[in-house]
């Protein structure tokens, strides 16, 4: 009779102890570390603060007046005048073709389709959700239509109003895919 | 029925004396004050976002003496439905139009006349804020007397009565000690922080205009003296000093591993001297049980040496990846632009929390403190230091960009649910054995993926139907110097 009781406490005991996973640790606190002679890095890793540097940056930004290998810097300012410019100066370098569009397609999706919205008429989710309050701009209006890829590629890349530049999450080649699929998939399938 | 009416206090007169009250003291408020401050409340929630009063253009221009400028009727009818002014070539409507990069205004329909009106009266009374005169030094950020200090800690804790009413303790909303949750409110720490910083808050101001809606709400009761606001200040500068309290946890192992030690030792005391318990079998049982769960803490905590899973620390902004990722359905990618083409995922700069918060200026949990701290770090130019979760030892070589861009891994996968959760934290233990076991069960997309179009064998192998699949195993996933060189 007592051991089967006793059997059965020891069973809920155990039972306890697998179902108290929680650890002892707070959610701050990262635990212990055992001889950890080779984890951490000498040299300083990205986003590290360095302490030999004044602003204690471990990336640094290029020395002045020098750019960064294949960088191109953008020349064009975020202004009316300078979106106009740039809407006649700059060149798609890349073909329409149907893998330039898709990739165009999957990058729209991740940058532009927030407030822009699936079809590019400006009906994003932030806008409709009412998180954004102002209204995106329509990316299938008369004045859109008649922009050359040059311009959206601009707006990408240097912003425009309220939209903040874009140039520095998006590569080049990706801007210009995604102003290939603005173009050549939204504005043509646009039922006017 | 009229006993219990007097027993409960209700008594038909009372509530006719507190509805007149009631009444009077609307009366007495309406008026003057309330039109202009129906009329503020209006400007802030629909016209902020775009213009600015006293301050310069914005996205629409400046409003300071356009009431001068333009005729009331007119304005009436262009924040009713500026569109349809410009539409119709009103003369004044067009030039706005064309000065303001061609940006049509919102129509605003759905308010009424007055409204409107009310706005107008607003922006034509609006004067820049006096200076308000204060009983108290409101400048002094340190050097408070002792006395000052243990009256504002009595304050912040509730355990003196605030004069002019508020139940709550301060105390209970802003916590002392750190919290295991996620409060959205900013916590005392992070009050005395931005207190004591030169432009943080200014502790006067904010109590007596709450600067967001959700702080509007939280504070609607809170009518604090100047004396008093001194005392918590006092309190709050005193407490950078000592710091935060840690959050500390039941330590359910070590109880466990007590509890069970304990009883063993009974148990063999038992056995060998006092034989209390005349079944033995009771006491290999006890004994066995014991050494069962002291083996298994011990495999369990070490085991989990040097890794950190469930990591999930406080960052120096109350950033939710449930309210952007989940919420929101931003693509991890927006802000992590480089995970697929770097070794890093990236911690986005200001510029891509401006993107939207240059617009959103208050967020619907914590108001405008947290993001209060983009727009500080971005002035001041001093980076946010974010705090790394996921960490590998330095002998393993890991690249997000082999995962995300050649092996399209989703996030997730190794991330766990990110999107539903507040506070991010370390989903999987980042093993190795967790590292290799992925390896030997995931198959590579060698159909359709161009990146593997270089192993000609395994792709003879599939397609002469040798192989069915290929796992990240067969393309060299385990090799040690894949990861350690």
């Amino acid at each position: 009779m007592i051991s089967k009781k006793f059997g059965s406490i020891t069973a809920v005991a155990l039972g306890f102890l697998f179902a108290a996973t929680s650890c002892d640790r707070t959610r701050n606190d990262k635990g212990y570390e055992y001889f950890p002679d080779m984890a951490h890095s000498l040299a300083y890793e990205t986003y590290a603060t360095n302490p030999a540097m004044a602003d204690s940056h471990a990336m640094r930004l290029p020395a002045a007046n020098t750019i960064s290998r294949e960088m191109i810097p953008y020349a064009y300012p975020n202004t009316p005048e300078g979106r106009l410019q740039a809407a006649a100066e700059l060149v798609n370098p890349l073909e329409a073709t149907p893998e330039n569009i898709a990739r165009g397609k999957e990058q729209f999706t991740i940058f532009c389709i927030g407030c822009h919205g699936e079809l590019g008429n400006g009906e994003g989710y932030l806008f409709t959700s009412g998180r954004y309050p102002i209204k995106p701009a329509s990316l299938i209006s008369e004045k859109m239509l008649a922009m050359p890829d040059g311009d959206i590629f601009h707006v990408i890349s240097a912003g425009y109003n309220t939209m903040g530049a874009h140039g520095h999450m998006i590569r080049p080649d990706d801007r210009w895919k995604i102003a290939m699929y603005v173009k050549n998939e939204l504005q043509k399938n646009t039922v006017k | 029925m009229n006993k219990t009416a007097s027993k409960s206090g209700f008594r038909p007169s009372g509530v006719i004396l507190a509805v007149l009250l009631t009444i009077v003291f609307f009366i007495g408020k309406t008026g003057n004050v309330s039109a202009q401050d129906e009329g503020k409340k209006l400007f802030e929630k629909n016209c902020t976002v775009c213009h600015k009063l006293g301050g310069g253009k914005l996205v629409g221009p400046e409003l300071l003496g356009v009431t001068e400028r333009r005729d009331r009727a007119w304005l009436m009818k262009f924040i009713r439905n500026s569109d349809e002014m410009i539409k119709s070539g009103d003369p004044t409507a067009v030039k706005v139009f064309e000065e303001n990069n061609k940006i049509p205004m919102l129509a605003f329909t759905q308010l009424s006349d007055a409204e409107i009106s009310s706005i107008i009266d607003y922006i034509e009374k609006w004067e820049p804020e006096k200076e308000k005169v204060f009983a108290v030094d409101v400048t002094k950020k340190e050097g408070f007397a002792h006395t000052e200090v243990l009256r504002g800690e009595r304050l912040f804790y509730g355990l003196i009565p605030f004069e002019q009413g508020g139940t709550t303790a301060c105390a209970s909303c802003h916590n002392t000690t750190a919290s295991d949750t996620l409060n959205w409110n900013p916590s005392a720490k992070e009050l005395a922080l931005s207190f004591m910083n030169p432009d943080g808050m200014n502790i006067y101001k904010s109590m007596s205009e709450p600067t967001s809606d959700v702080m509007q709400k939280a504070h609607a009761e809170y009518k604090l003296t100047d004396q008093e606001v001194f005392y918590i200040a006092a309190y709050l500068s005193e407490y950078l000093h000592h710091g935060e309290t840690p959050h500390k946890t039941f330590p359910v192992k070590l109880m466990l591993f007590i509890v069970f030690a304990v009883l063993m030792t009974l148990a063999l005391v038992d056995l060998i001297f006092t034989k209390i318990i005349k079944f033995k079998v009771i006491h290999f049982v006890i004994i066995l049980a014991g050494l069962a769960v002291h083996l298994n803490l011990a495999v369990v905590e070490a085991q989990s040496l040097s890794r950190t899973k469930d990591y999930a620390p406080d960052q120096p902004i109350k950033f939710s990846h449930k309210v952007h990722a989940g919420d929101n359905k931003t693509d991890c990618k927006y802000c992590h632009s480089i995970a697929d083409y770097s070794k890093s995922a990236g911690i986005p700069s200001n510029n891509v929390c401006l993107n939207c918060h240059k617009v959103i200026l208050s967020g619907r949990n914590s108001g405008k403190f947290e993001i209060n701290k983009i727009h500080m770090a971005e002035k001041s130019g001093k980076p946010i230091e974010w705090i790394r979760i996921h960490n590998l030892p330095e002998h393993v070589f890991f690249s997000h960009a082999q995962h995300v861009n050649a092996g399209k891994i989703e996030c997730e996968t190794c991330h766990g649910a990110v999107a539903e959760m507040d506070i991010m934290k370390q989903e999987n233990d980042l093993s190795m054995g967790w590292c290799i076991n992925c390896h030997r069960d995931t198959k590579v997309d060698f159909k359709d993926n161009k990146y593997y179009s270089t192993y000609l064998k395994l792709h003879e192998e599939l397609s002469s139907g040798k192989i069915d699949s290929v796992t990240v195993e067969n393309i060299g996933g385990l090799d040690c110097m894949k990861c350690h060189y």
